[in-house]
C-alpha cells in the first residue's frame, strides 16, 4: 500500500516503516479474531496486526502538538506503532515510549527495528501481561494507544488496560483506540469516567479520546 | 462535566445545529446551482453573496476534534479565521474554559454574522474567553503575537496568503487546523502544497473526517 509522505521527516525512520508497510501481511486462517480456538499470541509472533501508517502520522503530530514526554502502547507487537510513538517524544527534545508485549519474540523484534530506525534509546519495551507491566508508569502519560487482542468472555483486554492506564493519565493527555471493542467505548464515551471522545474515520473506526479530569 | 456538555453550551449548539440544518438545506443548492452556472470550479469568493445567507458550520466531529486538541495542546492564544456564526469558537473556547487559560481571537468579515455569532458566545457563557474582530483579518489580526493555535475556516483562497502573513506572528509549536480541505481541491491545492513541503518549517498530516482536516505543526 503506497502512502503520501507524512509528516516524519526521519528518513532513517521512514525506512524502517516502510519495510514494514511492505512486508504487512495477515495469516490465512483469518487471525485470532475469526479462531475463538488459535487466539494464543505466540501463535502469531511473526504478524504485525499493526495500526495504518494514516493513524501513525496523527499519533505522531498529536505528541507532537502536545509535547510528549511519556506516551505509553498497549501492544507493542513488532515496534511499528512504537516507531511513530518514539520518533515523536525524539524530536520533542526528548522522552520515553513504554510499550507492553507478551511475545518474546515480538519483543526481540520491536527493539530490533528501533535500533534500526535510531530510536533505540527513547523505548522500553516491557515483556509480559500488559496488565501487570503497566501497573506502574512511573509518572503522567501524555498519550496512550490502546491496541488490542480478541478474548473469550468477560471485559474485553482493551477495557481492562484501559481501566489499569486511565488513571496514570493527564489531564489533557489523549488516549486512541484501534478495535472499537464495545465495552471499551462504551467506557470512554461515559463522561462519568472523564473522558470526552470521538471516532475518527481512520482504519474503520479510531476512537480518540480526551482526559478531560 | 466538561463545558461542551454544560446546559448553556449545548443549548445553543443544538439549536445552531439545526437552525444549520434546515437553513443551509435551502440555500447550499442555490449555491452550487450558481457555482455551476458561472461555470468551472466551485469558488467560495465568487458565490460570496449567496454564502452570506449560510451557516456552513463545522460538523460537529470536527468541532469535538477540536475541542480535544485545544485540551491537549493548552494554547494559550488561539486565533480563528471565518468565524461564521460561531460554532467552531464555542468549541474551541469550551476547551479554553475548561483547561483554565488562554483566549480566543475570532474573526468574521460579514457584520450580520458576526454580530450573531457574538449574541451566540454570550449564551453560551463563553463571551469573556472570544475577542470577535469583525472585519478584513489580514488588517484586524494585525499585531496578534504568540499564536499557539490557528484554525482556518474561511475563504479558501485566503488560507495560505493569511498563513504567510501570520508566520512572524506563530509561536514554534503552533498547531494549525484547516477545515474543508477537500472541498475545493484546486483552491486550496497551493495550501497544501506549502504546509506539506518541509523546507517551509511544517510538519503536516491529514485527518479524514468531513470534508477533510489538514492539521500542521510549525516546527
Amino acid at each position: 500500500m503506497s502512502h503520501p509522505a507524512g509528516p516524519i521527516l526521519d528518513r532513517r525512520v521512514n525506512k524502517v516503516i516502510a519495510r514494514m508497510q511492505a512486508a504487512r501481511n495477515y495469516p490465512s486462517n483469518g487471525g485470532p479474531r475469526r479462531n475463538r480456538e488459535a487466539r494464543d499470541p505466540n501463535l502469531y509472533a511473526e504478524y504485525g496486526f499493526s495500526i495504518y501508517p494514516e493513524q501513525g502520522d496523527l499519533i505522531y503530530l498529536l505528541c507532537r502538538a502536545q509535547r510528549a514526554t511519556r506516551v505509553v502502547e498497549f501492544a507493542t507487537s513488532l515496534g511499528f506503532s512504537t516507531l511513530y510513538f518514539a520518533a515523536a517524544v525524539r524530536d520533542n527534545g526528548g522522552g520515553i515510549v513504554i510499550g507492553s508485549e507478551l511475545v518474546p519474540q515480538k519483543v526481540q523484534a520491536a527493539r530490533r527495528n528501533l535500533a534500526d530506525a535510531g530510536l533505540a534509546d527513547y523505548a522500553e519495551i516491557r515483556q509480559g501481561d500488559a496488565r501487570e507491566t503497566l501497573r506502574d508508569l512511573g509518572g503522567p502519560a501524555d498519550f496512550v494507544l490502546i491496541d488490542g487482542w480478541p478474548g473469550d468472555d468477560g471485559p474485553s483486554l482493551a477495557l481492562q488496560v484501559m481501566r489499569i492506564v486511565a488513571p496514570q493519565v493527564r489531564a489533557g493527555g489523549l488516549v486512541m483506540n484501534d478495535n472499537a471493542e464495545d465495552d471499551y467505548l462504551e467506557y470512554v464515551r461515559d463522561p462519568a469516567n472523564g473522558f470526552r471522545s470521538l471516532s475518527l474515520p481512520l482504519k474503520g473506526g479510531t476512537e480518540l479520546s480526551v482526559k478531560v479530569a | 462535566m466538561t463545558s461542551l456538555q454544560s446546559p448553556a453550551v449545548r443549548t445553543v449548539l443544538d439549536r445552531l445545529y439545526a437552525e444549520a440544518e434546515r437553513n443551509d438545506g435551502e440555500v447550499l443548492p442555490r449555491v452550487r446551482a450558481e457555482a455551476d452556472r458561472l461555470g468551472g470550479q466551485y469558488d467560495d469568493r465568487k458565490v460570496a453573496p449567496l454564502l452570506d445567507d449560510a451557516f456552513i458550520p463545522v460538523c460537529p466531529e470536527v468541532g469535538q476534534l477540536l475541542y480535544v486538541l485545544v485540551r491537549t495542546q493548552r494554547p494559550k492564544v488561539v486565533v480563528e479565521f471565518g468565524a461564521s456564526f460561531g460554532l467552531s469558537a464555542i468549541h474551541l473556547a469550551a476547551a479554553l474554559r475548561d483547561n483554565g487559560e488562554g483566549r480566543l481571537i475570532t474573526t468574521e468579515l460579514n457584520a450580520l454574522k458576526a454580530g450573531r455569532a457574538v449574541e451566540h458566545f454570550r449564551q453560551a457563557g463563553l463571551a469573556d474567553l472570544i475577542d470577535l474582530r469583525q472585519g478584513d483579518a489580514f488588517e484586524t489580526l494585525e499585531g496578534v503575537r504568540g499564536i499557539d493555535f490557528l484554525m482556518l475556516d474561511g475563504w479558501k483562497s485566503l488560507y495560505l496568503p493569511l498563513l504567510r502573513r501570520l508566520e512572524p506572528a506563530l509561536s514554534p509549536g503552533c498547531l494549525i487546523a484547516a477545515d474543508d480541505i477537500n472541498l475545493m481541491q484546486d483552491l486550496l491545492k497551493p495550501y497544501l502544497a506549502y504546509v506539506r513541503d518541509p523546507q517551509n518549517g511544517y510538519t503536516s498530516c491529514e485527518v479524514p473526517i468531513d470534508d477533510g482536516l489538514e492539521l500542521s505543526l510549525r516546527g
